[in-house]
């Protein structure tokens, strides 16, 4: 697909072609129309030859009727004189374009548009990113304290001259027992303990 | 920027906690052990082998009156290891024989069907584990154990 820029217009040749203003308004015209355009706006303020312009518009067909340019360059003038471009019949010589530098179209900003994809894919970027680290908060987090309130926690310590290991959250349970000398003991509750005599 | 530091150090504590994860998996990798005689009730035993980081259990049902009072339940898993602290991730568990009347056995294994993962301290003293657990109730269980439960422990 080809983009032309003939003055304020654009020109968009592709299976069909068409003109469009920067107000967005757009207008089909032919091929052979827009090849005729384009032969023009490539030799801007120069004589063109009906010839050569029936060769940019049908090539070297020669079936073509006698007013088919007139009838292209008459189509393409009540498009072209909403942009204030005009194409002047000079008799027996041939056809230009001029443009009327006093319609003034606002042409596309290319610039904002490429800050405007700049700022999305920033935008995505920064999104991305968020997601990430909620991602992997929510993760650490769940499991961190998953494995944390999990967790058995037992401790070993000495406990009037014997080693006893015991649940954490059971500590201060441990003195309702009668500890036998020389014996290792395992303790969860006061009824539920073991008492290894060889261990020590 | 400010974003930037933020998403490092998220991704710093996910790698860590992903890497403690990994070395309990990998410690576990080193068992083979066999686990037997491990009264859980009355009625019940249990038995269970590690290797390469595998676990099978059979907790088996074999007093009372038969046949409900018989059942067999066979438990698939991995294990993790953090020094005594024995995590078994459980990711299969079938009755593999018994009657369809509930006893003692099935009614922890049905209820235990509903968690992956379980806590255990293992305390090892002359060929006796001793088992501290505080789920599904603070208990300590005790049972004959041979072999080596992880890579860094004997």
């Amino acid at each position: 697909m080809n983009y032309i820029y003939i003055g304020p217009f654009e020109l968009k040749i592709s299976q069909s072609a068409n003109l469009r203003l920067p107000d967005g308004s757009d207008y089909a015209i032919t091929i052979p129309e827009a090849n005729i355009l384009k032969t023009l706006n490539d030799n801007v303020e120069l004589l063109i030859s009906r010839k050569e312009l029936e060769a940019a518009g049908w090539g070297e067909d020669s079936s073509i009727g006698v007013n088919s340019l007139a009838v292209a360059i008459s189509n393409l003038r009540k498009v072209l004189k909403l942009g204030g471009i005009r194409i002047i019949n000079e008799p027996k010589r041939g056809y230009k374009i001029t443009f009327d530098n006093s319609i003034q179209f606002k042409k596309p900003d290319l610039n904002v548009k490429q800050k405007k994809t700049e700022n999305t894919s920033v935008d995505n970027y920064k999104l991305i990113k968020i997601s990430i680290i909620l991602t992997t908060l929510f993760l650490s987090l769940f499991l961190s304290f998953y494995f944390l309130f999990s967790w058995v926690e037992v401790e070993c310590s000495t406990v009037f001259n014997n080693d006893a290991c015991y649940l954490k959250s059971e500590e201060n349970e441990l003195r309702k027992i009668k500890f036998k000398d020389d014996a290792k003991v395992y303790f969860v509750s006061p009824d539920h303990y073991v008492e290894v005599n060889d261990a020590k | 920027m400010m974003l930037n530091k933020v998403l490092a150090l998220s991704i710093l504590i996910f790698s860590i906690i992903t890497t403690i994860i990994i070395y309990g998996v990998v410690n576990g990798a080193g068992c083979s052990y066999e686990l037997d005689n491990v009264k859980t009730s009355v009625n019940t035993d249990t038995f269970l082998t590690c290797y390469r980081g595998k676990i099978v259990a059979l907790h088996y049902q074999r007093e009372g009156v038969a046949p409900t009072s018989f059942s067999t339940w066979k438990v698939e898993g991995r294990q993790l290891v953090f020094g005594k602290q024995v995590i078994y991730f459980v990711y299969d568990r079938n009755k593999i024989s018994g009657g369809d009347d509930d006893n003692e056995n099935d009614r922890y294994n049905r209820l235990s069907q509903g968690y992956k993962m379980f806590f255990y301290h293992f305390e090892i003293s002359n060929g006796k584990a001793y088992i501290f657990q505080t789920f599904p109730k603070r208990n300590l269980v005790i049972g004959d154990i041979e072999g080596r439960i992880s890579f860094f422990r004997k």
